[in-house]
C-alpha cells in the first residue's frame, strides 16, 4: 500500500461506521481523523498523454471512536441538516360579550422548527476503500 | 530556471560582457605583466588553485538557481469535468490548497464571467479534484464539453460578493 494509504477499509458497520485495518499498533488513537476513498478511473493527462492517477472518490471523513490492536473503528463526523420548517396557523374565533361587537377575531400563530441535524453518511464505501490520515 | 540562466549567459548581453571581459583581462596583463617573464611552479600552483576554488564557486551558485523552483500558474484549466458529482479535475498546483474557495471563470472574448463558485474538494499527488458549490447558470445544460473547459480558468481568487452564495461552513444542507 502506498504511503499516502494509511489503512483499507476491511468491514462497513453501517452507513456511518467502518472499520480500518490499522489500531494501536499502527499507532492510531481515539479521535483521530481520516479521509475515507475509493479508487475511481485512472486520469490522463490531454496534452502530454501521460497518466497521472486513479481519482480519489471521497467517501467521506471519519473519526476513531474505538481502537484495538489491529483495527479501528471509525465513525462519519459531518453532520448534514434539513432545511428550517416554518408553519403559519390562522384561527378565526368569534368573541364573547362585548368583543362580539368587535367581529371575528384573527388569532395567527408562526413557528419555526430548526431543521434537524443527522450524521452524513459515508457514500457507497465499500470493503477494500482507503483511508488517508487528515 | 535553467532555461533562464542558458538564455542570460547565450544572449547579446552575455557575448558582450564576455568579449569585453577577455578584453579587459589582456589590456592588463600586457599593459602590467612581462608575458615574457619565466614563473616559478610554486606560483602557477597558487594561481591555478584559486582560479579553480573560484569555478567551484560560481558552479555551486548555478546549481543552486538552477534547482530554484519556479512559482506555480495562477490558474488552472481543468481538463476533465466528472458530471455526476459536479467535479473539475485539474493539475496540481501548489496555489490549491485544501478546502479554500476558488472561482471558475468563464472567458468569452477576453472577459471573464464568474461561472462557478467552488471549494477545493481533494489534493491528490498529481491532480486536484474542485467541486463546484455554486453555478451561476453560465452552462445551463450542465454537461461540459472539452471544448467548453478549456474556456473555464479556475483561480483560488473570489469576490467578496459571490462570498455570500456560500452558507455557514460546517454543516452541509441537504
Amino acid at each position: 500500500m502506498s504511503e499516502r494509504y494509511f489503512a483499507k477499509v476491511v468491514r462497513v458497520l453501517n452507513s456511518t461506521t467502518a472499520v480500518i485495518d490499522a489500531g494501536e499498533d499502527s499507532g492510531v488513537k481515539l479521535g483521530d481523523k481520516f479521509l475515507l476513498i475509493g479508487l475511481g478511473e485512472l486520469i490522463v493527462d490531454p496534452d502530454t498523454q501521460e497518466e497521472l492517477e486513479r481519482l480519489e472518490i471521497v467517501r467521506g471523513k471519519a473519526q476513531v471512536t474505538h481502537v484495538q490492536s489491529r483495527i479501528a473503528t471509525l465513525q462519519s463526523y459531518e453532520y448534514v441538516r434539513t432545511g428550517d420548517v416554518k408553519e403559519i396557523k390562522k384561527v378565526t374565533s368569534r368573541g364573547v360579550g362585548i368583543a362580539n361587537f368587535l367581529g371575528p377575531q384573527d388569532t395567527v400563530t408562526e413557528s419555526i422548527s430548526p431543521g434537524k441535524e443527522r450524521l452524513k453518511d459515508l457514500i457507497d464505501l465499500s470493503v477494500g476503500d482507503f483511508a488517508i490520515r487528515i | 530556471m535553467r532555461n533562464r540562466i542558458a538564455k542570460g549567459i547565450f544572449s547579446l548581453t552575455g557575448a558582450s560582457l564576455i568579449i569585453g571581459a577577455a578584453g579587459f583581462l589582456s589590456a592588463l596583463v600586457t599593459m602590467f605583466i612581462d608575458v615574457t617573464a619565466s614563473v616559478s611552479v610554486k606560483w602557477l600552483i597558487f594561481v591555478v588553485f584559486i582560479l579553480s576554488s573560484f569555478s567551484l564557486i560560481l558552479l555551486k551558485i548555478i546549481a543552486d538557481l538552477s534547482s530554484e523552483k519556479e512559482p506555480p500558474p495562477p490558474f488552472e484549466v481543468p481538463f476533465k469535468y466528472i458530471n455526476e458529482s459536479g467535479i473539475f479535475v485539474i493539475r496540481r498546483n501548489e496555489n490549491f490548497l485544501n478546502s479554500i474557495i476558488v472561482g471558475c471563470y468563464f472567458q468569452n472574448d477576453g472577459v471573464d464571467t464568474l461561472a462557478y463558485l467552488a471549494v477545493v474538494h481533494l489534493v491528490q499527488d498529481k491532480v486536484i479534484q474542485i467541486k463546484i458549490r455554486v453555478d451561476f447558470g453560465l452552462f445551463p445544460s450542465g454537461d461540459l464539453s472539452p471544448e467548453d473547459l478549456k474556456t473555464i480558468e479556475i483561480r483560488p481568487v473570489v469576490p467578496v460578493t459571490a462570498l455570500e452564495q456560500f452558507d455557514t461552513p460546517g454543516v452541509v444542507n441537504e
